[in-house]
């Protein structure tokens, strides 16, 4: 298996994938990959990146990404009716415990993620999981509080799916390699913070903890979409600092003999790019910012998603719904 | 006024209305003339397109019956010579001689001649910008659809969603979600693994689609068009490719389509003309559909003094939805891709007569040139997607072995009493059914029937479907007809006289009309709808405390 895959898996941390979100997952690791690799990390040399791929090959296998979040509801439903029915078996769940047991204390609890415990809900999958009567909550039921729901997540993803393809296009087609180390370093960063905010997504799109020790999803999705504003406030400083370098003050190298026990190489030109690729950086940027303004619409519906099952907090809700009247 | 605007329609009058505002080059790309082909679909069944009789006999047609079967030899030699006019050849002796054996059902046809075919099917294809903002229609049943109170939006739910719906109040469905999600998951592996234009194929040539049957008794009855109340699995196809994926098991139509997101529209006047009465009309007479899903009422004696009302209640049943096409919704199918592959599946099977092995060794792999086409190549991928696949499938064509299996797979009727006699027969058989296939491929391209849209979408406008009278009467009286006689056998083709007589009648087709009930624009839904809400007060309640 490619590294990178082993990279991803373990990516997911403590959640039980969803296998329609999975290729979506690994099209973000892979453009990650790519514009590391043309960034000039080496840890992204390999051979499995889209750098190779034309656009419209990487727009066809979107395609099929995007076909493959068709089935998000069906699988969502389907997960969490399967582990209703694994802690009502008392069978299945020895068969589980065993399974799972790592450690004593782990043991003595299932499932080892508490998120994926149907009785924390105070309805819907918790009806299934106390009793016998799975029409208290069928399909129908499933579809009547939460279609909408994923109409609007599944929206939001094909939106990221599709800014996803623009960064890969951003790094391949046009001027990346005219980014200075500088502007690249920048690109890089602003990766690694998108790093943050898809985990954040993997969990909202699940309704999962990322790890087992994090026991209140709701505050966990709090700070992912917390992350997603630290990330807008960032982005305004790398606009101000390419606008101004570029454009209104001259360029100058820095003095030497201003910092002569410096031991780090200073780098000729401090601006992100050269003007041939100026816009390019800031297609990055908007790039990048539609992604993570997508991710945060996401963690929104996704509270109110899971409102529908679980106790949340007044101050949550009035985060998501701020015309709220309680 | 604009067609938005108004309230109801006459089922004849609507693609004129609809293409009213359209610009004229489309217009007129997407209307006939009357005399040309004279309704693909004559009546429901017979997908027969011919002149009018006894004028101008030089018009290309081709007759196929109920089963899609260029059956009656006379039709053969007819046919050459308006297959030959419709390409618009000059030099008819030689093409004549081209076309004259695959006609027959004796050969492949030659490369240069479905070269020709595949060149006038694209020339003649609808692109996307052409299409772009025009009204496409769909024919609806009101339990695909749920309406949305908070954001006033109707959904058409995807064939996905319908079966966990269905596999909650149908008995033969097990309610089982790690085996309903395997299959979901399973579906997506293989969809990754197939082109669209062989996803296209399946689902459009697919004799009955998604409907299989457990034994030979239910296989019989359901030809002889009795209702088969007793299916207990589904395990057969119609289909002249058969997916074994993984090694390990067979993977039919009826597999691929039962989680698929895919639903199919259609434009204004192939719609009027053809799609709605292929879907309409046997539902409402017999109480399945072509899928053999019963229907409201499916088991209504005929005598039961509330009968008439039963056939009512299936006619409410019906929505017709009109949307806007748009590229990122819709995909319009590519027929000219779509035949490149049925005749290298043709060639194939010709070149198998001369092979030791025969038709046996006929396997389209993964990775192979022949696969190309069938299999999605992911190129420079190929390794890194190989996870996300996970699938080793390749394609085999249907062998008559006396195992078990086999057969369960078997082509359509008649093909499959030709092809008992032997092999070389079969692969007669084979050739014969695909040469029907392509000349009905001919016949969908010119009317662009299809056009697949892909997940659940919101419905722009919703319309009920009425029948008047005298037309509903006559509906009750044949319908009631087709109840009191279905232990005679009757298969839903015996009712094609009276139905091509309808369909002939402007006047009676005039009593087939369309009632807005839904506007997503101005927001108006009919206070009386029947569309199922989404909405949590409705349900659930919860145990019993």
């Amino acid at each position: 298996m490619p590294d990178w895959i082993k990279e991803t898996e373990e990516a997911f941390g403590d959640i039980e994938p969803l296998e329609c979100l999975r290729p979506m997952v690994w099209y973000f690791r892979l453009v990650r990959s790519t514009i590391r690799h043309l960034a000039g990390d080496e840890r992204f040399e390999g051979s499995d990146c889209l750098a190779r791929l034309n656009f419209d090959q990487v727009r066809e296998i979107r395609r099929f990404i995007n076909t493959d979040l068709h089935n998000y509801s069906i699988e969502f439903y389907l997960q969490r009716k399967r582990w209703a029915r694994l802690v009502r078996e008392p069978s299945n769940r020895g068969q589980q415990l065993a399974a799972r047991a790592q450690t004593p204390d782990v043991a003595s609890s299932w499932p080892r993620n508490p998120s994926q415990d149907p009785r924390q809900m105070k309805r819907g999958f918790r009806w299934i999981a106390d009793g016998d009567d799975e029409g208290l909550y069928t399909y129908e039921h499933f579809l009547a509080e939460t279609h909408t729901f994923f109409v609007a997540i599944h929206a939001h993803l094909v939106s990221i799916n599709r800014a996803l393809g623009d960064l890969h296009y951003f790094a391949t087609e046009l001027p990346f390699p005219e980014f200075t180390p500088v502007g690249k370093s920048e690109i890089l960063h602003l990766t690694s913070e998108l790093d943050r905010v898809m985990t954040g997504l993997l969990a909202a799109t699940h309704l999962q903890s990322h790890r087992h020790w994090q026991s209140d999803l709701v505050n966990y999705l709090i700070s992912c979409r917390t992350d997603c504003q630290r990330f807008f406030e960032t982005i305004p400083r790398y606009y101000q600092s390419h606008r101004l370098r570029l454009i209104i003050f001259p360029i100058d190298a820095p003095a030497p003999e201003n910092d002569p026990e410096s031991t780090r190489t200073s780098h000729g030109l401090p601006i992100p790019c050269l003007p041939l690729s100026a816009g390019v950086y800031m297609d990055f940027l908007s790039s990048y910012q539609n992604i993570v303004q997508h991710s945060m619409a996401v963690i929104h519906w996704a509270l109110r998603l899971y409102s529908q099952w679980y106790f949340v907090p007044r101050r949550v809700l009035r985060v998501i719904s701020p015309v709220l009247r309680v | 006024m604009s067609w938005t605007q108004q309230p109801e329609f006459c089922l004849p009058k609507l693609a004129a209305a609809l293409l009213e505002d359209s610009p004229a080059p489309i217009a007129r790309l997407l209307s006939d003339p009357p005399d040309r082909w004279n309704g693909y679909f004559q009546s429901p069944f017979s997908k027969a397109a011919s002149t009018l009789d006894g004028e101008d006999q030089d018009r290309p047609s081709f007759a196929l019956d109920s089963d899609g079967a260029l059956r009656d030899e006379s039709q053969i030699t007819v046919s050459l010579r308006r297959l030959v006019q419709w390409l618009e050849l000059g030099d008819e002796t030689g093409v004549a001689e081209m076309a004259s054996a695959w006609l027959h059902g004796k050969a492949a046809p030659t490369a240069s001649l479905a070269g020709e075919i595949a060149c006038r099917l694209e020339a003649v294809r609808l692109r996307t910008q052409q299409l772009h903002n025009l009204p496409i229609c769909r024919l609806v049943q009101m339990n695909q659809l749920r309406y949305d109170p908070h954001y006033q939006a109707v959904y058409q739910l995807t064939p996905a969603q319908m079966r966990l719906l269905e596999s909650e109040w149908l008995p033969w469905e097990a309610p089982d979600p790690a085996r309903a999600l395997a299959e979901v998951q399973r579906s997506q592996r293989i969809f990754w693994a197939l082109t669209d234009e062989f996803q296209s194929a399946i689902a459009m040539f697919d004799s009955d689609l998604g409907r299989c049957w457990g034994s030979k008794q239910e296989r019989d009855r359901f030809l002889a068009g009795l209702p088969t109340e007793d299916v207990t699995r589904f395990q057969a196809t119609k289909e002249f490719l058969r997916l074994r994926f993984d090694q390990k098991r067979t993977t039919n139509p009826h597999d691929l389509n039962r989680f698929s997101p895919l639903r199919f529209w259609a434009p204004p006047p192939a719609f009027v003309r053809c799609v709605f009465h292929l879907l309409f009309w046997q539902p409402i007479l017999t109480g399945y559909d072509l899928y053999h899903r019963p229907f409201p009422h499916a088991d209504a004696s005929a005598w039961h003094p509330g009968f008439p009302g039963f056939i009512r209640e299936r006619i409410a049943h019906f929505r017709v939805a009109i949307n806007r096409f748009e590229a990122a919704s819709y995909r319009i199918t590519d027929y000219g891709k779509i035949l490149r592959l049925m005749v290298q599946v043709a060639a194939e099977i010709e070149a198998s007569k001369g092979r030791k092995d025969g038709l046996a060794g006929l396997r389209w792999e993964e990775g192979q040139h022949r696969a190309r086409g069938f299999l999605t190549d992911h190129q420079g991928l190929e390794q890194a997607l190989r996870p996300i696949t996970r699938a080793k499938v390749h394609i085999e064509l249907p062998l008559f072995r006396k195992d078990p299996a086999a057969t369960l797979f078997e082509l359509a009727w008649p093909y499959h009493d030709l092809a008992q006699t032997g092999e070389d027969k079969t692969a007669e058989a084979l050739l014969a059914m695909l040469r029907d296939r392509t000349l009905q491929l001919i016949l969908w391209a010119h009317y662009q029937m299809e056009i697949r849209s892909v997940g659940s979408i919101p419905i722009h406008r919703l319309y009920r479907v009425e029948v008047k009278e005298p037309l509903l009467s006559e509906t009750i009286a044949l319908a009631r007809r087709w109840r009191a006689e279905s232990e005679k056998r009757l298969r839903f083709q015996d009712l094609d006289a009276e139905l091509t007589e309808w369909l002939r009648s402007p006047k009676r087709l005039e009593q087939i009309v369309l009632v807005k009930e839904y506007d997503r624009s101005d927001g108006t839904s009919s206070t009386d709808s029947s569309l199922r809400w989404l909405e949590r007060a409705a349900e659930p309640r919860g145990p019993e405390t």
